[in-house]
């Protein structure tokens, strides 16, 4: 209930920052720097491996049953309404949710957040509000280059195995996406981007004296972390196909 | 300060707007590939049975996709009302005394709703409009009054053809291939082609040369066999010098016994020798059980020797006094001990 409560304090504390961005903004920039950009090579190689196994395999595959026009519908199911969305908030959980943890975990030994309150600065909202945006927005946005390298960066990878003219592929491909599922993977990003930044700020609050505590409380918020995404992820696939 | 702490801002900046760039350009080629931006006029149509209509289906003119069948309902009439998009590009198909015909194949292959273009140019009928189906009274009726223009109706057999057309294509595409396999099979077999078949066959020429030369060799030696035979049938030849008179085999037989005195003294020998080793053996075996009594002994003093060495071990005033004997490396070393 603690933790629900913290998240709604969370959502409480947004506004207000939109209202006073420039005390933030340069939290924000650097969040998104850390967790986005910095994550984008990994990201990108795992899509492309992940994109061009699929279509290696289908076209190998496939046909043979007399189904090639199934690998585009593959591609979406597993790429950009399953995995991508999950893989990526894995990785960005495992590089960011675990620094966030730690960083606020060493401003609470240190008193920096002590000193934030009695200067009058709430830190939820200069310190959880920034990376709770950041996180999120970069969430959405690595899963929208997960989905790019991806679909489109298998066919390069498809063409070393098996030469398929680009205009073919495209129009596939792009008939086999429905708005709904652009729609489900961004909504799944977004969810699972609030969830890693509130465990992770959350799980960094929790230390209280030792810096013993640092990678305790780390270790539980990968724990805790992985298993809501998961379950969101589950329940997310549920209500899509409601 | 590092590149990207500096321009931090820049390089979000071209994440984001980049990131946001590629899903609208996403958003937008699915939504012109799924015309989610253009007009779709909508329809109506009735019919009698909603037998082989099915929401999505397409609907067809001159054999194009101009539109799908957005909904099916049961009227309180008890007819089925079809709803129908056309797309804006081909709006201007649907003129006053159009009508809608439910199509299936003759043979199963599918099927389809079909616009009929009534025969007078006219502007499209207005949104909502009713196209009746060719079936219905007002249908059979614009037929009848020949204001539909009908496309000519296929002979079954000539639509039998054409579904053949493509099996026969078919069958001279393999046709093709099969005397593209032959040629192929012909190349290697003529020694003009590469590949696993040519490289067999050329093992198998290989195979053959050596065979020949084998032959060849067959034919030398029983060239070398028919000259022996006919040396042995020649009187003067070796073997009659061999069986003959005066040959040496006979000279052998006919040696006024030397031959065998020779072996006789031979054997007398071999006798001899072997009385000597019945001698020899006949001594052993009757030193035998004094050379057992000397092993026993032997063993027993072994035995002695044992004890007393473990007394003297177990002897708590000289227990460790005989030093360790240390292995002393000698310092000599040959040329070939020595590593280059």
């Amino acid at each position: 209930m603690y933790a629900v409560g913290y998240f709604f304090e969370i959502l409480r504390e947004i506004p207000g920052f939109f209202l006073r961005r420039r005390s933030g903004l340069r939290v924000l920039t650097m969040q998104m720097l850390f967790t986005g950009f910095e994550a984008l090579p990994v990201i990108a190689v795992i899509a492309l491996g992940l994109g061009g196994i699929i279509v290696i395999q289908g076209l190998s595959l496939l046909p043979q049953f007399g189904q090639g026009q199934l690998i585009y519908t593959i591609l979406v199911i597993v790429i950009t309404r399953e995995l991508g969305p999950i893989l990526a908030a894995f990785i960005v959980f495992a590089r960011s949710g675990t620094a966030i943890t730690t960083e606020i975990g060493n401003m609470v030994i240190n008193r920096e957040i002590e000193a934030f309150i009695a200067t009058g600065i709430n830190p939820i909202s200069y310190l959880v509000v920034p990376r709770f945006l950041g996180v999120t927005l970069s969430m959405m946005l690595l899963n929208v280059y997960f989905n790019v390298f991806g679909l489109l960066g298998s066919f390069f990878i498809a063409q070393l195995f098996q030469p398929l003219p680009f205009s073919q592929y495209a129009a596939g491909l792009f008939e086999a996406i429905s708005g709904a599922d652009v729609a489900s993977t961004m909504l799944k990003s977004m969810i699972f981007g609030a969830l890693i930044a509130t465990v992770s700020t959350f799980y960094g609050f929790r230390v209280e004296r030792a810096s013993t505590e640092i990678p305790q409380n780390t270790i539980r918020s990968i724990g805790v972390g992985f298993t809501l995404l998961i379950v969101a992820n589950g329940v997310l696939t549920l209500v899509y196909y409601l | 300060m590092k590149f990207k702490i500096r321009f931090a801002r820049q390089i979000v900046g071209v994440f984001v707007i980049l990131g946001f760039g590629l899903l609208l350009m996403i958003i937008v080629m699915i939504g012109s590939n799924q015309r989610w931006f253009a007009r779709n006029y909508e329809y109506v149509s009735e019919f009698q049975s909603a037998s082989g209509i099915s929401q999505g289906m397409s609907i067809t003119f001159r054999g194009f996709q101009i539109g799908t069948v957005t909904s099916i309902e049961l009227t309180e009439h008890n007819v089925v009302a079809v709803r129908f998009n056309i797309f804006d590009t081909y709006i201007d198909k649907v003129t006053e005394n159009s009508v809608m015909q439910l199509v299936s194949h003759p043979l199963g292959f599918g099927g389809g709703m079909v616009l009929h273009q009534g025969r007078r140019r006219t502007d499209p009928l207005p949104e909502g409009s009713l196209i009746p189906s060719i079936n219905s009274g007002l249908g059979r009726s614009l037929v009848a009054q020949d204001l539909v223009a009908l496309p000519e109706e296929p002979d079954q057999i000539e639509e039998l053809l054409s579904l053949l057309d493509p099996i026969l294509r078919n069958i001279d595409a393999v046709t093709q291939e099969a005397e593209q396999l032959l040629a192929e099979v012909n190349a290697v077999l003529a020694g003009s082609s590469q590949g696993p078949l040519a490289e067999t066959v050329a093992a198998v020429n290989a195979v053959l040369l050596e065979l020949e030369v084998a032959v060849a060799d067959i034919g030398k030696i029983a060239g070398n066999i028919e000259a022996t035979t006919a040396e042995m049938r020649d009187p003067t030849g070796l073997v009659p010098r061999l069986l003959g008179a005066e040959g040496s085999i006979a000279r052998i037989l006919d040696d006024d016994e030397e031959l065998y005195r020779e072996i006789e003294k031979i054997l007398a020998s071999v006798q001899a020798a072997l009385e000597d080793v019945q001698q020899m053996t006949e001594y052993l075996v009757s030193t035998t059980p004094q050379i057992s009594g000397i092993l026993e002994e032997s063993r027993q003093a072994i035995d002695t020797g044992q004890e007393v060495l473990m007394g003297v071990r177990n002897n708590p005033l000289i227990r460790g006094g005989v030093p360790e004997r240390l292995e002393q490396p000698t310092t000599f070393q040959g040329f070939r001990d020595e590593e280059f």
